[in-house]
C-alpha cells in the first residue's frame, strides 16, 4: 500500500478509537476521565462526551489527537523493572473504558513501531516522539515486550492543546447561548469564504 | 560494509538500474552511479521532490546533490503538479501572523525534525516528513498551498525569521502559533488571537461601532459582542469569538 494512504489510515484508526474510549470514559465518569486524558477545560469534557458517532471519525480527521509520552526514561531494560515495580496489572480491577484505553496503547505502539522502521522522521512527528535516540529504541522494540509498553502507558494518553482547541472551535454550539453560536459560526463563515 | 534489508536490496538493485539506463542516455559519471546506489533513500526523497513539482535546484540544495545529477532526476519525474515560484523573500506572508494553522503546525514540524535528525540545514528528509505530516494531517488546509510555498516557510524557519512561539496572555493554547520575529521579540508576545479579542471587543475607549471591522455589519455580531462585554463572557464564549479572530485574521478581514 502506498505509505501516505497508509499513514492516513492509522492515523484515522487510532484517532476514531481513542475518541470512542475518551467518549465512553467521559460519560461514565467524567472527572476522572478528564484527568486521565488531560482534557483541560471540564466544560469540554461534557461537549467531547456528547459527540455522535457520526462525528468520530470527522474528528480523527483533524490529526493525531492524542500524545503519548516518549518510552526514553523506561524502554528496553527500564520497562520489566518499572512494572514489577508497580506489581502486575489487574485487569480485573479496570473499569470497560479503562480497558479500551489499554488496547488503544497497544495498538497505538504496533503502529509506531512499524512507522518507526519505515520513516523515522514521520513517525516521530505522528507520535510525539522528541529524539531519534527514542525513536530507534521504539523500532528495536521486541513484539514481546510491546503489550507491556502499552501497559506502562495506558494511563498516560494526554489530549494535544491544539486539538482540544480545534474541538472547541467545532463544537461551540454544542450547548451554547446564541450569542456563542452566533460568533463562532461567523469565524467559520469567515474561514470557509 | 554497507548491510541492506531485502527492500533495501531491492531498491538499490532498481535505483542501480534506473541509473544505468541514465548513465547511458545521459552520460552519467561514475561517483553519481555510486551515489545513488549507497544512499537509496535518498534517491526516493529525491524523486517525491522532483514529483511535488520542485526544479533541479531546490532538489540540488536539499538533497546536497550536484545540479547535474539532480536535473536528471527533475526531468525523469512524473509531475503532478507544479511546484510554483520559489521566492526568496516570503515579504507580506510573514509580516501577517502565521496565524493559518496548518502552517503554523508545518513550522513546528521542521523545528522538531532539525532537531530530529540534528540537521543544520533543510534536508529533504527534514522537509518531506514535515510536508507529508502537514499535508495528510489538514488536507483541506494545505490543498491550495504549493510546495514552494512550504520551501520557502522552511527556509524563513532555519533563518530565524519564522518560528514557533508563546502567547503571555493564553500561554498554554497557542504554543504553536508562529510569527515573524519581528513581531514576536525574544520569546514572549500577544498572540493574534489575544490582539484580534482585544481589538474586537469593546472598551472604555472604543465604542462597539468603532471596535467591530465594518466587514463584519452584515453578520449581525454587534448584540452578541456587547452582551459579552456587559455581562462578562466565560472561557467557551472567548473561544467562540477566538474563532471569529481566527477566520478574520486569516482573511485579513481586519
Amino acid at each position: 500500500m502506498n505509505p501516505q494512504a497508509r499513514f492516513r489510515d492509522d492515523v484515522l484508526y487510532l484517532g476514531t478509537k481513542y475518541f470512542e474510549v475518551i467518549r465512553s470514559g467521559l460519560r461514565r465518569d467524567i472527572a476522572q476521565a478528564s484527568t486521565f486524558f488531560g482534557i483541560p477545560e471540564g466544560q469540554l469534557g461534557y461537549v467531547i462526551g456528547s459527540i455522535s458517532q457520526q462525528r468520530l471519525a470527522e474528528l480523527a480527521s483533524l490529526g493525531m489527537p492524542y500524545q503519548v509520552p516518549g518510552p526514553d526514561s523506561f524502554a528496553v531494560s527500564g520497562a520489566r523493572t518499572m512494572r514489577s515495580s508497580k506489581g502486575p496489572l489487574d485487569q480485573g480491577l479496570m473499569v470497560d473504558w479503562q480497558k479500551k484505553a489499554l488496547d488503544l496503547a497497544n495498538d497505538h505502539w504496533w503502529i509506531a513501531r512499524d512507522w518507526a522502521r519505515e520513516s523515522p522522521g514521520l513517525a516521530a512527528l505522528q507520535f510525539g516522539v522528541g529524539t531519534n535516540k527514542e525513536m530507534q529504541l521504539i523500532a528495536d522494540l521486541p513484539s514481546r515486550d510491546i503489550r507491556e509498553l502499552a501497559e506502562l502507558t495506558y494511563d498516560k494518553l494526554i489530549m494535544e492543546g491544539s486539538m482540544a482547541m480545534q474541538m472547541s472551535f467545532l463544537f461551540a454550539d454544542a450547548e451554547a447561548s446564541p450569542d456563542r453560536v452566533a460568533v463562532a459560526r461567523a469565524g467559520c463563515l469567515l474561514l470557509a469564504a | 560494509m554497507l548491510q541492506l534489508s531485502d527492500a533495501g536490496q531491492g531498491r538499490a538493485l532498481e535505483a542501480q538500474i534506473d541509473f544505468e539506463q541514465a548513465a547511458v542516455a545521459g552520460g552519467t559519471n561514475l561517483s553519481e552511479l555510486s551515489l545513488a546506489i549507497i544512499s537509496t533513500g535518498r534517491v526516493d526523497e529525491a524523486k517525491d521532490l522532483a514529483e511535488l513539482g520542485f526544479g533541479p535546484a531546490v532538489i540540488a540544495s536539499l538533497t546536497g546533490w550536484p545540479d547535474r545529477y539532480a536535473k536528471k532526476i527533475s526531468d525523469k519525474a512524473n509531475r503532478k503538479n507544479r511546484g510554483g515560484k520559489v521566492r526568496s523573500e516570503l515579504k507580506d506572508t510573514v509580516k501577517v501572523p502565521l496565524l493559518h494553522s496548518a502552517l503554523s503546525r508545518f513550522v513546528m514540524c521542521i523545528e522538531h525534525q532539525l532537531k530530529f535528525w540534528g540537521d543544520s540545514r533543510i534536508s529533504s528528509r527534514v522537509f518531506l516528513a514535515a510536508f507529508r505530516y502537514t499535508t495528510e494531517t489538514m488536507p483541506d488546509a494545505t490543498m491550495h498551498i504549493p510546495a514552494s510555498g512550504f520551501y520557502s516557510v522552511a527556509q524563513e524557519v532555519l533563518k530565524g525569521t519564522v518560528r514557533t512561539t508563546r502567547c503571555k496572555q493564553c500561554r498554554n493554547s497557542y504554543a504553536h502559533i508562529s510569527v515573524e520575529s519581528g513581531l514576536t521579540g525574544p520569546g514572549e508576545y500577544d498572540c493574534p488571537f489575544c490582539r484580534m479579542v482585544n481589538l474586537m471587543l469593546p472598551s472604555r475607549k472604543r465604542s462597539i461601532q468603532n471596535c467591530v471591522p465594518s466587514s463584519f455589519a452584515d453578520m449581525n455580531l454587534r448584540g452578541p459582542l456587547t452582551r459579552f462585554s456587559r455581562d462578562g463572557a466565560g472561557g467557551q464564549d472567548v473561544r467562540a469569538v477566538m474563532a471569529l479572530a481566527f477566520g478574520a485574521v486569516s482573511k485579513r478581514a481586519y
